[in-house]
């Protein structure tokens, strides 16, 4: 069973057993209390016809003395002492000191008179004859049957009330579980719906019980999902369409004038206008696959296919070499073309910024993938070099919108990484860190 | 038809006039012959069978049709010409059915033009085998109707490009899984009895317009027009 107070379950498990173990504890109290009364009753009615009946036994002597005939019961005269006015013991068995010592401390009482004590209850009532007390009597009856019957009773409640009360669990969980399994089926269907089907719906009519109007519920949260996600989607592609368009006619014009002869400077140029359209359309495609959720697919890869195709993206720059620094294989699970869009932009500012080498190499933890971008350039000035993830810090140098590391770090964390500086120079590391389940 | 380094009649389907003109610039400097689209209508008209056109290109996003819809339309008129899409939509579910609606290839904008000029090339080098025969029926994407001389009726999406697939080459038969693959949404999961009902309205409505060809179904294997 779970911790009270996690589900739902066993919030009422635990209430049930709880309200069942104060019930069957007031009626184990009650049922003691009363035999507790029944029982002194008993005892007291013992001890007052034993009393009476030895009380017959007591005659006057001549000499104005008492005496105590017989009576035919022994387990009467063994718990049984009669004292004279004077407080001498006429008859009674001889006992332990601490017994004797009571009774005798009750041989002068003038009315009858009841003292539980020495796990026995005693009884001394004065003997009247012809209307002058001439004796006391004194009667002692042990507990110790009654207490015996009252732990075997208790023992037994306890037993029947721990039986009970985990019965009354079991049967609540069971009947809990039952009860609430169509509202977990339904949970997790319309959970799975939300991400893989946006047309299913529960068939709520019918009926008008409270799993139907549940359904009825959920289908209109379902609604407004796939309403919301049909939005996206369409905003998605609306952008993409009005994005991509000029970009397609800019980078046409472009190519097309460079098929003319052009002086070599005006070709260059024209050469940077396209490079820096597939840099945008680059963005547009990270954006578009962050926005379609490309994250939360089934696709894996691994780290050699990621790190393999982060190299083949890298820009060509004179002098600068691009290496893995190991060949270890490791499961990426994550689709590779958002992973990548992760890698590249961090490979790109390391080639971009490195003297003659950058180095990529692959360390494992037991929860992420470290992918260390190391570059040997200058390093990062800024006092906090986290600042170059904000969306428009650019080098001096940079042609670019100061977009790459910012994208680079949203796409990691939308697949649940990160990417961060872990050193800031001599040399300069960027890592990206990918979960491994 | 030209090929192998000579003139390609190419056909194009584009909306935006500057992507328009871009690509018949670049067609026109690779020594290619251009027929122009601007909607769907259009290319219905100027791109069909009849057209001499050698290579569709075919802008997937236009004002009134779905580029898609506008090939099948084309097919089932007897265009079979290859189909190149243009696609401002990468996802894979946007490749995959514009390959389902009968396209050959596809490139994402903004594209390099040169690399659409190299596609275009081979898409005329491969060509497509031409159908021995039409159906008959003239397919409308912007309205989603069908019409057999002058009678005509709508359809609805799925029940147009069910239609279209099957009228691509009539006495072919369409196997169910790439009806379903061309009519509905990649990944649907689509019942059998769901095709067969679309399958029997679609009937009624041939019938209506008085169909030279009947919509006929083989049982086990798809659906043909005969």
């Amino acid at each position: 069973m779970r911790a009270p107070g996690r589900t739902l379950q066993s919030r009422i498990v635990w209430t049930t057993a709880m309200v069942s173990a104060v019930a069957l504890t007031a009626m184990i109290g009650t049922v003691l209390l009363i035999l507790q009364a029944l029982n002194s009753n008993n005892i007291d009615r013992r001890l007052t016809d034993q009393v009476s009946a030895v009380s017959t036994t007591i005659d006057v002597t001549d000499d104005g003395g008492v005496s105590a005939s017989e009576t035919p019961n022994d387990s009467i005269d063994d718990t049984t002492w009669i004292y004279d006015t004077s407080g001498r013991l006429i008859e009674g068995p001889k006992t332990g000191p601490a017994v004797m010592s009571l009774v005798e401390s009750l041989a002068g009482v003038d009315r009858q008179t009841r003292v539980e004590r020495l796990e026995r209850v005693f009884l001394a009532a004065p003997v009247r004859i012809d209307g002058e007390t001439r004796a006391v009597v004194v009667v002692e009856a042990s507990l110790e049957p009654y207490e015996s019957t009252r732990r075997a009773v208790l023992i037994g409640l306890v037993g029947l009330g721990a039986v009970v009360t985990a019965g009354s669990a079991a049967v609540a969980a069971w009947t809990v579980r039952r009860t609430l399994a169509p509202v977990e089926s339904m949970a997790s269907r319309a959970e799975d719906w939300s991400e893989h089907d946006l047309d299913a719906r529960f068939d709520a009519t019918g009926t008008d019980d409270e799993f139907a109007r549940l359904g009825r519920t959920l289908n209109v949260l379902l609604d407004r999902v796939a309403g919301a996600l049909r939005n996206e989607q369409q905003l998605t592609g609306e952008l993409a369409h009005e994005l991509r368009t000029p970009l397609t006619v800019i980078r046409g014009e472009a190519e097309l004038t460079r098929m003319a002869d052009l002086p070599p400077a005006a070709d260059e140029r024209l050469g940077r206008v396209i490079d820096l359209v597939d840099r945008m359309s680059a963005t547009i495609s990270t954006l578009l696959a962050i926005a379609r959720g490309e994250a939360r697919s089934d696709a894996r890869t691994t780290t050699a296919a990621l790190v393999a195709t982060a190299i083949d993206h890298a820009p060509a720059r004179a002098g600068i070499q691009v290496v893995r620094a190991d060949d270890d294989v490791h499961d990426v699970p994550a689709p590779l073309e958002l992973a990548a869009r992760a890698l590249s932009p961090i490979v790109e500012n390391a080639v971009h910024h490195a003297r003659s080498t950058v180095t990529i190499s692959v360390g494992l933890t037991e929860r992420t993938i470290d992918i260390a971008v190391t570059d040997d350039g200058a390093g990062i000035s800024m006092a906090d070099p986290d600042s170059v993830f904000q969306s428009g810090t650019r080098g001096q140098e940079s042609t670019g919108a100061g977009l790459g590391l910012a994208l680079a770090r949203r796409v990691a964390r939308t697949l649940g990484g990160d990417v961060r500086v872990t050193s800031a120079a001599e040399p300069t590391t960027f890592t990206l860190t990918l979960p491994r389940f | 038809m030209v090929h192998d380094g000579g003139m390609t009649v190419v056909g194009i389907c584009e909306d935006d006039p500057d992507v328009r003109r871009v690509l018949t610039d670049a067609l026109k400097m690779g020594g290619h012959r251009v027929v122009i689209a601007r909607n769907g209508r259009e290319a219905v008209e100027n791109l069909g069978s009849g057209s001499g056109v050698e290579v569709l290109v075919l802008d997937i996003g236009l004002p009134d049709a779905d580029g898609r819809d506008v090939c099948q339309a084309l097919r089932a008129g007897g265009q079979h010409a290859p189909a190149l899409f243009l696609t401002a939509f990468d996802a894979v579910h946007d490749r995959v059915s514009g390959f389902h609606a009968g396209g050959d290839d596809y490139v994402v904008k903004p594209f390099a033009i040169a690399e659409v000029l190299v596609r275009i090339e081979s898409l005329a080098r491969r060509g497509r085998p031409q159908p021995s025969s039409t159906s008959g029926l003239v397919m409308d994407p912007e309205r989603l109707s069908v019409s057999a001389g002058d009678r005509e009726v709508t359809l609805t999406p799925t029940e147009f490009r069910l239609l279209a697939a099957i009228a691509v080459e009539p006495g072919t038969v369409v196997r169910r899984r790439a009806a379903v693959a061309a009519a509905w949404p990649d990944g649907a999961i689509v019942n059998e009895n769901t095709i067969d009902s679309y399958i029997r309205r679609l009937r009624v409505k041939l019938t209506s317009i008085e169909s030279p060809v009947d919509l006929t179904t083989v049982r086990g294997v798809g659906f043909t027009l005969r």
